[in-house]
């Protein structure tokens, strides 16, 4: 014994080690947690109530070793929990829900309209106080009910979830409805700067339906879907007003997102649609002795692939339709500045580009921002023409 | 308490006996001149109340500073 | 014997420890978008007071810390000041024990008690520490380019999609420079700290004064950098109100849908930065006790220091305001006693005996 006493005293160390790999404090098994897909926020400020959804992914509606789901079994659950305050709702989930919450792979965030104007302060400091939240995932605001939005299926995709997040990916990149800054942390740091910004909003058409079979056997795709059509702006942590789907354009446009748009308009009289790709945007301040003056540059790329209205033939033709595209859309970016100062809105963030040049201080930020020129340069240049270099007439 | 008695006795006895029998009486000593404080330390934290480290030092640090009149 | 690039290594991973996660916040919130210039500053300051010990280090070649305020106090006084030594190099342990539990308890493991993480922390770095200096180094060396490349990795690769020059305006400091230049903040904690790789320094093979100013060097402009990336990634409204700045930037990350979660990478980088810095002090702490009393064993020691400062980690401080509260008011003073004025005292008490010792007997072998 003494003399394999080395060998021993290891023997006895690795048992008493393997004590710890028994389990753990913190360990988690995957049939025990609910993995969460979309998140709802609902506050009702005169009863003080906020209501939480958690759309909860039900593990038995994918393929799995033991056979393939029925066609009626539902891929999301929503739950919901309410309390005074987000704390509360978040303890009170346990109520209704058997498994244990597990956020880290939700998808998007959707609050109510009435929790946007209410104020989103308190929520921004409950997620990111968790330890487990992220806050990269959009920041969306339903036009519609909430209840029916996080209690209602979409056709084609088996996730609501899925719907949204693959939704905003296309619109990011097909058009400009939509920008690549909705993101909770972004809107944390816009508000934080006293910036304002934009984040989409959903709406419903037709009737929200809970049941998959209706969704999924209706051949109406109007009937039980969810539609991107406004954006939602906010001041201060709070939903001041919202854009139309084409004053998200322009405002995308001059936040300088690199996006595609179709746009209808006239060029000599007759409306054609054009298709542009935004190149680049630079802003320029230049100091005069009365007020400042904005000068913001846009370099856009015309394509003529869907302008079967009319194909410019020769140069001269080409060069005077984009001479039109550059007046109609210089056009109408003014008339959104217009549209932005009558609201005092400062969607453009002239204010925080002043105040960089050194023009203004945080004090006298928003007069200066409302008394400085804005002018626009438009310089569009045709790139692509479609596949026919004629059209018939 | 019984758990944590019964954890720490057997432990430093087993220590201090096995050191005795070798004879090695610096060692006993040091020994337990490190553990001792370590067991009133944790005798308070098993009780649920520890002693704040850091707050007897800045308290001798209020003290000294007093003392020189800064 | 320790190679000079062990040595440099070791200094730079000890200061880099947990500085990455507790002094990030506060040190935001203070000097917002600047705070990447504080610890280029406060480094300055801590290679100057490094070179204190180096000529301290060189007057008494081939001692470490212990041995020399036996050697230049008397052996009483000397032990006195020596446990002194121990107590502090022990409480910073018991420190970055709690630092790391509060972490892990705040991030990903909220369950586990904290007395686990600490225990278990200090088994392995008792282990490490009875197999002698070169383990430690040895071990440090080993695993530093799985700290380096993976830590940079994750935060270039995050920089890709967050990175955002504005977050850096306005360039001039609303105080004015000054107002900078007057900050402390990072001067005790960790600059100070690096004393206890004092215990190490007579075991570098060769040049271990340059060794370590390159230690320091490196050190901090990793911290800098490291704060360069997260102002530029989160943006100072943000990393000065998160816990965890770190963590929140890499928890972030979301490459294509595809790279996400990476933060349990940073969360293993973090944990062995710690364990290395606690290697240092545990190590510090018991050749203290070892050259002080020269027991005859070595693991019962090693045993008395874990119940110590598994103790210790525990009582140290009570919650991050408390600690937020000691640090600001006390820390610098606290950890300067330790890591300036007594150095400073030995080495004028080294000075004055060899000045005395060449006055009074003339030819005689002189103290250098």
């Amino acid at each position: 014994m003494a003399r394999h006493r080395k060998t021993w005293s290891l023997v006895a160390v690795t048992v008493c080690l393997s004590i710890v790999l028994t389990s753990c404090w913190d360990k988690l098994e995957m049939d025990e947690l609910a993995l969460v897909s979309l998140i709802g926020i609902d506050i009702d400020p005169e009863r003080e109530i906020t209501t939480v959804y958690y759309q909860v992914i039900n593990p038995l509606s994918s393929a799995t070793t033991q056979g393939t789901p029925g066609p009626d079994e539902a891929p999301v659950f929503t739950y919901q929990a309410i309390g005074k305050s987000f704390g509360e709702a978040r303890m009170n989930i346990y109520k209704s829900l058997s498994r244990q919450l597990f956020v880290a792979h939700h998808q998007a965030v959707i609050v109510s309209k009435r929790a946007a104007k209410a104020g989103l302060r308190d929520l921004v400091n409950f997620v990111e106080m968790l330890p487990n939240s992220r806050t990269s995932t959009p920041l969306l605001v339903a036009d519609a009910q909430l209840a029916e939005v996080m209690y209602s299926f979409t056709p084609l995709e088996r996730l609501p979830s899925d719907a949204v997040d693959a939704r905003l990916d296309l619109l990011r990149k097909n058009t400009l409805f939509m920008g690549k800054q909705i993101e909770l942390k972004h809107f944390i740091e816009r508000m934080e700067r006293k910036t304002m910004t934009v984040h989409p909003m959903i709406s419903q058409t037709g009737t929200a339906s809970g049941n998959i079979s209706d969704t999924s056997s209706n051949i109406d795709a109007r009937q039980t879907n969810i539609f991107f059509n406004q954006g939602a702006v906010f001041r201060d942590y709070r939903m001041v007003g919202s854009l139309t789907a084409q004053q998200m354009v322009w405002y995308y446009l001059l936040e300088g997102e690199k996006g595609r748009h179709t746009f209808r308009m006239p060029i000599g009289g007759k409306p054609v649609t054009i298709l542009f790709k935004s190149v680049r945007i630079k802003k320029k301040v230049e100091r005069s002795p009365e007020k400042p003056v904005v000068k913001i540059f846009l370099d856009l790329e015309l394509n003529s692939v869907f302008s079967e209205e009319h194909v410019p033939q020769t140069l001269v033709q080409a060069r005077r339709f984009e001479d039109a595209v550059d007046r109609g859309i210089r056009k109408e970016l003014h008339s959104f500045y217009e549209m932005t100062k009558k609201r005092n809105w400062d969607l453009l963030r002239i204010g925080d580009l002043l105040l960089k040049h050194g023009l203004a201080t945080p004090e006298n930020i928003d007069t200066a921002a409302k008394e400085a020129k804005v002018e626009f340069y438009v310089h569009a240049k045709l790139g692509q023409t479609g596949g026919m270099k004629q059209i018939y007439q | 308490m019984l758990a944590f008695h019964a954890w720490f006795v057997p432990l430093i006895g087993y220590v201090v006996f096995r050191l005795l029998r070798r004879q090695l009486y610096r060692d006993v000593i040091l020994f337990l001149c490190v553990s001792v404080p370590g067991y009133g330390l944790w005798l308070g934290i098993v009780n649920h109340r520890p002693i704040i480290i850091t707050e007897v030092i800045a308290r001798i640090m209020d003290a000294i500073m007093k003392v020189f009149g800064s | 014997m320790i190679s000079r690039w062990q040595f440099t290594l070791l200094i730079n991973n000890f200061l880099l420890g947990t500085t990455l996660f507790v002094s990030i916040q506060a040190l935001i919130q203070q000097t917002q978008q600047h705070a990447w210039i504080i610890p280029l500053w406060n480094g300055c300051l801590g290679l100057i007071v490094s070179v204190l010990w180096i000529l301290l280090m060189r007057a008494h070649p081939g001692k470490t810390l212990a041995q020399i305020l036996q050697e230049v106090w008397s052996r009483p006084v000397g032990t006195a000041i020596a446990l002194l030594y121990f107590f502090h190099f022990s409480s910073i342990a018991g420190w970055v024990l709690h630092n790391m539990s509060d972490f892990m308890n705040g991030t990903i493991m909220r369950d586990t008690p904290k007395s686990v993480f600490h225990i278990m922390f200090l088994i392995v770095a008792c282990y490490t520490v009875a197999q002698g200096a070169e383990g430690v180094a040895r071990l440090n060396q080993l695993v530093t380019p799985f700290l380096f490349l993976p830590f940079w990795f994750v935060l270039l690769l995050a920089a890709t999609i967050n990175w955002n020059w504005e977050r850096f305006l306005p360039v001039y400091p609303n105080e004015g420079w000054s107002s900078l230049f007057g900050n402390f903040a990072m001067l005790g904690y960790p600059f100070m700290e690096t004393i206890a790789l004092t215990m190490l320094y007579p075991y570098v093979k060769r040049s271990p004064g340059r060794a370590m100013v390159w230690g320091i060097g490196m050190a901090a402009v990793s911290i800098s950098a490291i704060l360069f990336m997260i102002i530029g990634l989160m943006g100072v409204e943000r990393a000065s109100r998160l816990t965890f700045p770190v963590y929140t930037v890499v928890q972030e990350v979301d490459i294509g849908e595809t790279i996400v979660n990476v933060q349990s990478i940073i969360s293993v980088v973090l944990l062995i930065l710690i364990f290395i810095k606690l290697q240092v002090l545990i190590y510090g702490a018991h050749n203290i006790l070892q050259q002080m009393f020269r027991p005859k064993t070595q693991w019962p020691h090693l045993l008395a220091l874990t119940i110590l400062v598994s103790a210790l980690a525990v009582s140290i401080y009570e919650n991050g305001v408390q600690n937020g509260e000691f640090i600001k008011q006390y820390l610098n003073l606290y950890f300067s006693f330790y890591g300036f004025f007594l150095p400073s005292l030995l080495l004028l008490s080294t000075w004055l005996k060899n000045a005395y010792r060449r006055r009074n007997h003339g030819n005689q072998r002189r103290g250098r």
